[in-house]
């Protein structure tokens, strides 16, 4: 059944992949304005402690997907219904950016083109990936993801010169935004990572898939500052607010050229990597639930219907931005970020802790 | 009644299968009946009898007209059998004619009647002796005429000039004579029912993997065939994939390249009739070798490599970046280059997809056609090639200057990768189209699926991007990067796991003044 190995390379450069997501034009941690980047390192350390705890219960369930490892903790039925909530959960975020991307493309570049006609051909892209299998997808991370950080740094280091750093001061006039821009990065970004549980069975190596997973989180952290500090220096704080794509903005302030396109190539394959882990997710766990022989059949299917649900969640552009800025948007990312994988890992100690008993008894 | 090709077939092979089994008669009038059923109507075909001098025992030598050597057979069989004066000492006549008669060096045995058959249409000559159902097959096919030259396709510089025949020993030998060594195998399978081509496999026992030449020879064994008259027939049978878009089996046709392959751990192909050899499995960092590569000067190859890559690139991108960016992303351009650019584009009746795909189109057919042509006539067609695609097309109002310039350049660079030239082209086409569809996020959409796909394949187990995905950072001294011949302690990883890697140690290197 686990027959697809991904090396801890790939395993790396997808998870960077992936968390990296769709945050090329969303500035992380806007809410908190000239603290954000306060905020980001705030994120940055509760992401560390968050994966941690969904590598060690990966490590605890031995070569055991999200799914044998809910129903092993909960039982038959109570796993079940955690898995129908967490196949919800991976659908949701899969909608929600496919409905950024799509929103994107159609306010920069494509303002006549239909959105529903942008989603479906970046959804072609996608269900190809996802059916050409996870080994594919680590293959194509290899190939794709060390191209991401290279408009981030070109941009970057064309401002190099810019040396107006008065957009940091005062520092933490108000806490409460810094904290609910921190959670909103654990929230968008970091906690994401609980979807590798459905993953990490596959890879081949044991050992090192903490280092790798670690290691890109650590690069990513240093790429997100980058972001986030270039906002702050080029936009400013008082503009930032009224930018929805401040990095786009920042990418078009770079004096005698013009490389905004690029920002968007980037878009595609970071919103690109999300989707399609998110979407394979979806599938396999559906698949593993109702004891489907393969995932593949069940792809496209649920390709259509994301598309649909992200016309019906998110009606419109306005909807999505007061969507991406409330306080929700972090709650309802509790349950699968927080409250199950803590219960998973409490289970999971016990059990572990009892089997050694026995083992010791014998 | 009608039969479908298949149960035509199967009766074939079916009949061939029992024939097999048929003993050499005793009887030479027997032999001789049934030779002159089964060689009827062919003139070409020679059945010599002559009595064995002394022993009045009568053989039959069968044989055709032009394959074989007619004086070398008479001077070692046919001479020593008529003027044999010796007598019959308590030997049988096989065994008389074997030892002390016969001064051909190369004789086999045959026992069944379907093997002197396929030896005879072979281009051996067979020996039938009367009172003995045995028979012998005496080596004397007659030497190729065309010489050892260097092929037109791959022209190098530097190194080697010599190029592969028609004629299967030939390229057999050229390829011992670089690897003298007896792990060199060189396995030998007929092919095709009605044209009993002779292929051989060629390997290195201990740097290929056994996985490797398993599969190759299970590929081969599949097919069924009436005849292959080139090894393009047998590429199309093994290669992975139906319909693939990229070379999915290496053609060459110089043996010091295919030598090289064989080191790297490769299966050589090659087929009596064809100069050109496959090498599997290939990968598509190979499209981008090119022997000269090694031969020292590693940071102009090195430079090389990088060029031929981009060259590619441009070759695939820029037609469709050149319409993405005038009908959606104009904003890119700098407000200078636009300006020219418009006034350039000033009454154009098409649009800028309309301009490319007519311009682009023209030059396939220049391309071709230039190809195709006797080289007399070709240099007249690149004449009036150059002067529809610059002058006349854009006097006429037909094409933009900037897109002339444009659809020139990717087409010069597709020359530069040859392996890639077709699917290129090809490429150019389904680029161009998405570009005008979405533009640049159009042609982001189609580069993702083409590097899926690219990753998707598999080429004799090994994936095809290899060594960039799955890394092999080993390997990658020879990738887009060649580091110099002391420097490659590995032959390529991926190829050679399991077996013996080692292609120089860091000993071999001598360091000066120490």
């Amino acid at each position: 059944m686990k027959e697809v190995k991904l090396s801890n390379i790939q395993l790396g450069l997808l998870t960077f992949g992936f968390l990296y997501g769709s945050t090329a034009i969303l500035n992380p941690a806007m809410g908190a304005k000239r603290d954000a980047w306060i905020a980001l390192i705030l994120g940055w350390f509760t992401g560390f402690i968050f994966i941690l705890g969904y590598l060690y219960i990966s490590k605890l369930n031995q070569g055991k997907t999200l799914n044998e490892i809910l129903e092993e903790c909960f039982g038959k039925v109570l796993g079940k219904l955690a898995i129908a909530f967490y196949i919800l959960f991976f659908l949701y975020k899969a909608v929600i950016n496919i409905r950024g991307f799509g929103e994107f493309m159609a306010i920069v570049s494509y303002p006549e083109t239909p959105l529903i006609f942008l989603m479906s051909v970046f959804m072609l892209a996608v269900i190809y990936v996802v059916k050409s299998g996870l080994a594919t997808i680590g293959r194509l991370a290899e190939m794709l993801v060390p191209l991401m950080p290279i408009p981030i740094l070109v941009v970057a280091s064309s401002m190099v010169t810019m040396k107006n750093y008065s957009g940091f001061q005062p520092v933490l006039l108000e806490i409460a935004p810094v904290i609910k821009g921190a959670a909103g990065v654990v929230s968008t970004i970091f906690g994401d990572f609980i979807l590798f549980l459905m993953v990490l069975p596959y890879t081949n190596k044991v050992k090192g898939r903490f280092k790798s997973s670690l290691l890109a989180l650590m690069l990513l952290g240093v790429l997100l500052m980058i972001i986030v500090v270039r906002n702050l220096i080029v936009i400013g704080p008082v503009l930032i607010e009224h930018f929805i794509y401040a990095a786009h903005v920042s990418a078009q302030l770079v004096p005698g050229m013009n490389i905004d396109p690029l920002v968007d190539v980037n878009l595609l394959l970071g919103g690109g990597f999300k989707v399609a882990l998110c979407l394979y997710a979806v599938t396999k766990a559906t698949a593993e639930l109702f004891k489907v022989e393969s995932y593949k059949p069940l792809v496209s299917a649920f390709a259509v219907l994301a598309i649909v649900l992200a016309f019906w969640i998110i009606p419109s552009s306005i909807e999505l931005r007061r969507w991406s800025g409330s306080l929700s948007i972090i709650l309802v990312t509790i349950p699968a970020h927080v409250i199950l994988p803590l219960a998973m890992l409490i289970v999971s100690i016990i059990k572990q802790s009892k089997k050694r008993k026995n083992l010791n008894t014998i | 009644m009608k039969k479908t090709k298949e149960e035509t077939l199967k009766e074939h092979i079916g009949k061939n299968a029992t024939d097999s089994k048929i003993k050499i008669s005793n009887s030479i009038d027997e032999i001789k009946k049934k030779l002159e059923k089964d060689f009827s109507r062919c003139s070409d075909f020679v059945m010599r009898e002559v009595e064995i001098g002394m022993i009045n025992t009568k053989v039959i030598i069968a044989f055709f007209d032009g394959f074989v050597d007619k004086q070398i057979l008479s001077q070692n069989v046919v001479d020593p059998i008529v003027k044999y004066s010796g007598d019959n000492e308590k030997k049988t006549v096989l065994e008389l004619l074997k030892t002390n008669v016969i001064s051909s060096s190369s004789l086999m045995e045959l026992t069944t009647f379907e093997d002197t058959v396929d030896s005879i249409v072979s281009g051996e000559a067979v020996l039938y002796v009367d009172g003995e159902s045995k028979a012998f097959k005496i080596g004397v096919k007659a030497p190729d005429k065309r010489a050892v030259e260097q092929p037109d396709t791959e022209i190098t510089t530097k190194g080697p000039r010599e190029g592969f025949t028609e004629n299967l020993r030939t390229n057999t030998i050229l390829l011992r004579r670089r690897i003298r060594n007896p792990q060199f195998k060189v396995e030998s399978i007929k092919l095709g029912e009605e044209t009993k081509t002779d292929i051989v496999l060629c390997y290195i026992d201990g740097i290929v993997k056994h996985e490797i030449v398993e599969e190759v020879k299970r590929r081969i064994d599949r097919i069924k065939i009436d005849g292959v008259l080139a090894t393009g027939y047998i590429e199309q049978f093994i290669q992975d994939g139906k319909f693939p878009l990229f070379p999915m089996v290496g053609n060459s046709e110089k043996p010091d390249k295919v030598a090289a392959k064989l080191l790297e751990g490769r299966v050589a192909i090659i087929a009596d009739g064809t100069p050109t050899v496959l090498t599997v499995p290939f990968l598509i960092i190979e499209t981008f070798q090119i022997q000269e590569d090694y031969f020292g000067e590693y940071f102009f190859s090195s430079f090389l490599r990088i060029l031929r890559f981009a060259c590619f690139m441009i070759s695939i991108y820029l037609p469709a970046l050149y319409v993405a960016i005038t009908s959606f992303h104009q904003t890119i351009i700098p407000f200078k280059l636009f300006l020219t650019m418009a006034a350039a584009r000033e009454g154009i009746p098409f649009s800028a997809f309309t301009e490319a795909l007519l311009m682009i189109i023209t030059f396939q057919i220049l391309s071709e056609a230039g190809i195709r042509m006797p080289r007399a006539i070709g240099q007249a067609v690149s004449i009036v090639g150059a002067i529809v695609l610059g002058e006349a097309a854009v006097s006429a109002g037909i094409a933009s200057a900037p897109l002339v310039i444009v659809v020139a350049l990717a087409g010069i660079c597709s020359f530069i990768v040859p392996p890639l030239m077709k699917t290129g082209a090809i490429l150019r086409f389904i680029i161009l189209i998405t570009a005008n569809v979405l533009g640049l996020m159009g042609i982001g959409v189609a580069s993702i699926i083409l590097i899926t796909y690219l990753c998707n394949k598999r080429s004799f187990g090994i994936p095809y991007m290899t060594p960039f995905s799955p890394l092999h950072t080993a390997d990658l001294k020879d990738s887009l990067i060649v580091v110099p011949m002391w420097a490659m302690f590995s032959r390529p990883r991926a190829l050679t796991e399991g077996q013996d890697t080692t292609r120089t140690t860091g000993k071999s290197f001598s360091k000066r003044g120490k």
